[in-house]
């Protein structure tokens, strides 16, 4: 059975295919917010990772951070499961959205 | 110059301080790391930071809480988020069947609606605190002689008291009297109360302006002064300041305003004015201290209760009963004073208003164990989803938690809606005239919600929601299989056995409390039929009447009085709507009665409290024709029966039977008084009457009432005029007036009133018990009513797979709907047996309050059996009758 993903974890997932290597928190957040052009709360895209984590769809590796300041970054990165899961919301999304292009960008 | 590349120093602080513990390193630097990309970017970046830092601090936060409260209850914050979780969810769940949701917060708001409005009026009546200090520590008394009105406090009672008792800490006395009061020219009649100088300190109350009533003012002799009422300074005096000192005339006497009492204050008899009584009852005559006409008020000492204070009068009494052999046969009763304002001498009243708190009690029951029944099957409903969601892995705490979210939210609605309900129910109630309260009306009517009664429902709210819970919530602990639950052989709805069974028993309860309400509002209402239906002796309908007031100065002849009398009557009758009219010194059922001692000529006194009394009427002749009262013997009186003609009365049957058993009492003679009394004449009985309900207090037996000649006999009472028309009598107000104008101006008159709303004000209390008890009665036969069909419904369509089968067969369609209703019967029955078991323990509790009917007749509850069982197959035929009526082969399908 394929995970059921939201709307929300959809676009975080996106996010990360688009950014590759660099999927940072605040990269996502930034690239969500971008794309949908909409506000998007750092505290959600990290309960979305977070939850997308615990479901097996994305996984992090914890890498030091380059400044003289110490610390580490969280970087993300979908797994197999992710990437099922997005490619079948988007062949969904081709399905049901097939023929209705003129409907779609009518006024 | 370079931007900085992070925020604030002071800025940092604080959100590392609100962010989750475990959000402060990736999240934190995730932050950073955009702010440093604003500020790049030429962007503000502070308020940006601190916006998205707080949303995070709260948003993470609810997460990590919803998600631990689901596993064990934390800190009351986190409680309070876990709580806004299930409750957003109950609200959606509720959302999905908004008819049961409505149903369930009706039938909650209407339980609890009425049993606040009961709790309001009940607080209003025996709780709520009255005007004065210590209101609780007030007493009032009354002589009581056995079988008769309890009499007032006499002078003689009032000395011996003062004298003599120790529990008191002061008391005073009162006599009630209607005056003329004039100032300037305007004149009105209005209640007087004459009171010695330390009834207003008993009380507990001093004047708003102005001065008490002192010892001073109460001797005899001493100058006329008089406090008046709030109301009446405000509505005579226009609210004046300088109205102290200024004079009156009451009852055409100069007095001087004193004092103006504090708003509300009306004691005793709804007064509105105060003088003293200027009596030295140690001066007066034995037969002057006899009466018992005065309104006694006492405060108890610290630590005295009742029951001390009348062992203590009662010993009292006793005494004087040695002492006095007038006093003979009569004992002495200390109340409440609030229980003789509601007017519940004989605790009638605050047993009645028992049994609607109870009865308010068992409607609410029945809402609850209805709403509890309509829950149930909603969750039977549920039980699919409830399966999946167990098998997903919901924890039973979470699905618990949103159940009781769910309950306690149609609780919480149901109560705030009880309350409003109340709010519109409780004026209502008070609409009914539960009590003929005279004095502190407004106070002890005033049934609106005060707030303490408003833990009613909250209380009431938080068991609904314990209720509600228990039966569905007991079916999470028993996890449905989901194997079971989807299988296609389910039946459509799921009903297993033990549901099926928590489903009659709570039907089945519903019948027994509702059973149990019918036939306790049944005995009532039949109960309350009969005294409305009581033989008055009289007819009342047509008649109306006024008091008169003579002036006391000028009427101290009795032929004068007697003269005026008759002319007025003469005008009466010649006013041509009127078409009869008398005279009488009380009407029946008047609030103050007049009772005479009586001697039996030729029969000695057997024992010394063998003391006969008899209602003691004086009348005008033809006010016996007018009344309509039904003559077995003799003759009534009549014009003949004139001063100078031989002494004559007319005797009621009961009389006839007290003083001659089985004989014939025309011819015989009776006179008033003891038999070692001789001042008043041997009487000859003329006439003999069926019974006249004369005696208010003793409405439920007939009392010996005598009538005797106005001309004959000297009485100083208040005349009542009485007659009877074909017109409204209120039109005739001008004409009567002017009648009683002409011939003699001075005479007062107040009090008019029809002999209807006379009569019916005797049976108030009666009436609003009966009438609620009625409503209770009906609502809870519906709610059962529909809590059967409910159920009825529910099983029959759960069974419909098995119902198809069988009518696929072949069984005839007859049997089957025999068979369901075979259930139907076993349920009803079962709920008839226990409520007439509850009943007959319960209606015990109507002992004292039913007039000729018996706590256990048999034909109230065969007719509530049946009620029962003719509702319960209505009710349930239907669903039964569509669920044969289905195409076996669409169903098996």
């Amino acid at each position: 059975m394929r995970a059921y993903i939201g709307e929300f974890e959809q676009l975080v997932l996106l996010a990360i295919l688009r950014l590759e290597s660099g999927a940072t928190g605040a990269a996502i957040r930034a690239t969500v917010a971008e794309g949908s052009e909409r506000t998007v709360w750092i505290g959600a895209v990290h309960t979305t990772l977070e939850r997308l984590e615990a479901k097996g769809l994305v996984c992090s590796t914890v890498a030091p951070l380059p400044s003289a300041r110490g610390g580490r970054r969280k970087i993300y990165s979908i797994q197999p499961a992710g990437r099922e899961a997005i490619a079948d919301a988007y062949q969904t999304w081709v399905r049901m959205t097939r023929g209705l292009k003129p409907r779609l960008e009518s006024p | 110059m370079r931007p900085s590349v992070a925020p604030g120093r002071f800025v940092r602080w604080f959100v590392e301080r609100i962010v989750v513990a475990r959000d402060r390193e990736f999240l934190l630097d995730d932050l950073d790391g955009e702010f440093r990309a604003r500020r790049a970017a030429g962007r503000s970046a502070t308020g940006w930071y601190l916006a998205q830092a707080v949303h995070a601090a709260v948003a993470r936060r609810l997460v990590s809480w919803t998600a631990r409260a689901e596993n064990r209850g934390s800190s009351p914050m986190e409680n309070t988020v876990a709580i806004g979780h299930y409750v957003r969810h109950a609200i959606r769940s509720l959302r999905v069947r908004p008819a049961i949701t409505a149903t369930a917060i009706a039938i909650t708001a209407l339980g609890i609606g009425s049993a606040t409005a009961v709790s309001s009026a009940v607080f209003a009546l025996l709780f709520k605190p009255l005007p004065l200090p210590q209101a609780d520590r007030l007493v009032t008394g009354f002589s009581l002689r056995e079988g008769f009105d309890p009499f007032g406090t006499s002078l003689l009672e009032y000395d011996a008291f003062r004298a003599r008792t120790h529990c008191f800490a002061s008391m005073g006395l009162a006599r009630q009297q209607t005056s003329t009061l004039r100032i300037g020219t305007n004149t009105t009649r209005l209640q007087v109360a004459a009171v010695t100088a330390d009834y207003l300190n008993t009380a507990g109350v001093t004047p708003a302006r102005g001065r008490a009533i002192t010892s001073l003012d109460d001797r005899p002799g001493a100058a006329a002064v008089a406090l008046i009422g709030h109301a009446l300074w405000e509505r005579q005096f226009g609210g004046q300041q300088d109205v102290l000192g200024s004079t009156v005339f009451l009852d055409g006497r100069a007095t001087t305003v004193v004092g103006v009492m504090p708003a509300g204050f009306d004691l005793p008899f709804a007064s509105e004015v105060w003088i003293p009584m200027q009596i030295a009852s140690d001066t007066l005559p034995l037969e002057q201290r006899l009466p018992g006409a005065y309104s006694l008020i006492a405060r108890l000492r610290a630590g005295v209760s009742l029951q001390d204070a009348n062992n203590e009068v009662g010993s009292i009494a006793r005494a004087l009963a040695d002492e006095y052999p007038a006093r003979r046969g009569w004992t002495y009763r200390v109340i409440g004073l609030r229980q003789q304002l509601v007017g519940d001498i004989d605790g009638r009243i605050t047993r009645a208003i028992g049994i609607l708190v109870a009865a308010v009690t068992f409607l609410l029951a029945i809402c609850y164990v209805n709403v509890a029944n309509l829950l149930l099957l909603r969750a039977m409903d549920g039980q699919r989803e409830l399966a999946v969601r167990l098998a997903l892995g919901a924890s039973n705490r979470r699905l618990l938690n949103e159940q009781v979210a769910e309950y306690g939210l149609i609780g919480l609605a149901g109560g705030a809606a009880g309350a409003l309900l109340a709010t519109w129910l409780a004026p209502l109630l008070a609409s009914l005239e539960p009590v003929s309260a005279r004095s502190f009306a407004t106070q002890l009517t005033d049934f609106r919600i005060h707030g303490v009664v408003l833990i009613v429902p909250a209380l009431m709210a938080a068991v609904a929601t314990a209720v509600f819970g228990f039966a569905p919530g007991a079916g999470i602990a028993r996890r449905p299989s989901l194997a079971l639950v989807l299988s296609a052989t389910a039946p459509r709805l799921g009903v297993n056995k033990p549901q099926k069974r928590r489903l009659r028993v709570m039907v089945a309860a519903q019948i027994a409390v509702a059973v149990l309400l019918l036939i306790g509002g049944g005995l009532v209402l039949q109960s309350f039929a009969f005294l409305r239906s009581a033989e008055l002796g009289f007819r009342p309908s047509g008649l109306a009447t006024l008091q008169l007031t003579l002036p006391v100065d000028k009427y101290a002849d009795h032929r004068r009085r007697a003269a005026s009398i008759d002319a007025i009557v003469t005008g009466l009758r010649s006013i041509p709507a009127v078409t009869a009219a008398g005279v009488t010194t009380n009407i029946p059922l008047q609030h103050v009665s007049f009772d005479s001692f009586y001697t039996v000529e030729g029969r000695p006194q057997v024992a010394a409290n063998d003391v006969p009394i008899t209602a003691h009427r004086v009348v005008s002749p033809g006010y016996l024709s007018m009344l309509g009262v039904r003559l077995i013997n003799g003759r009534l009186l009549s014009a003949s029966d004139t001063a100078d003609a031989p002494r004559v009365v007319v005797v009621t049957e009961e009389l006839a039977k007290q003083a001659w058993p089985r004989q014939d009492a025309i011819g015989r003679h009776i006179r008033r008084g003891r038999a070692e009394s001789t001042q008043f004449p041997w009487l000859t009985v003329v006439g003999v009457i069926g019974d006249v309900k004369e005696d208010r207090f003793n409405f439920r037996i007939d009392r010996a009432a005598w009538y005797l000649p106005y001309a004959q006999e000297s009485s100083n009472v208040s005349p009542n005029v009485v007659w009877r028309s074909e017109v409204d009598p209120s039109t005739l107000v001008t004409a009567i007036s002017d009648v009683i104008r002409r011939v003699d101006p001075d005479i007062g008159i107040s009090a008019l009133t029809t002999m209807d709303a006379h009569v019916a004000e005797v049976l108030t209390s009666e009436r609003f018990v009966a009438v609620l008890l009625a409503a209770l009665a009906a609502a809870g036969l519906a709610l059962a009513s529909l809590g059967l069909y409910g159920a009825i419904s529910h099983i029959v369509l759960s069974q419909q797979r098995e119902i198809a089968l069988r009518v696929a067969v072949g069984a005839p369609r007859a049997r089957v709907i025999g068979s369901v209703m075979r259930e139907v019967a076993v349920v009803a029955c079962a709920g008839v047996a226990a409520g007439g078991i509850l009943a007959s323990v319960g209606s015990t509790a109507l002992d004292g309050i039913l007039y000729r009917v018996e706590p256990y007749d048999p034909a109230t509850y065969a007719a509530v059996a049946a009620l029962i069982v003719v509702v319960s197959s209505l009710v349930a035929f239907d669903p039964v009758r569509r669920a044969a009526s289905v195409d076996p082969a669409q169903m098996l399908r």
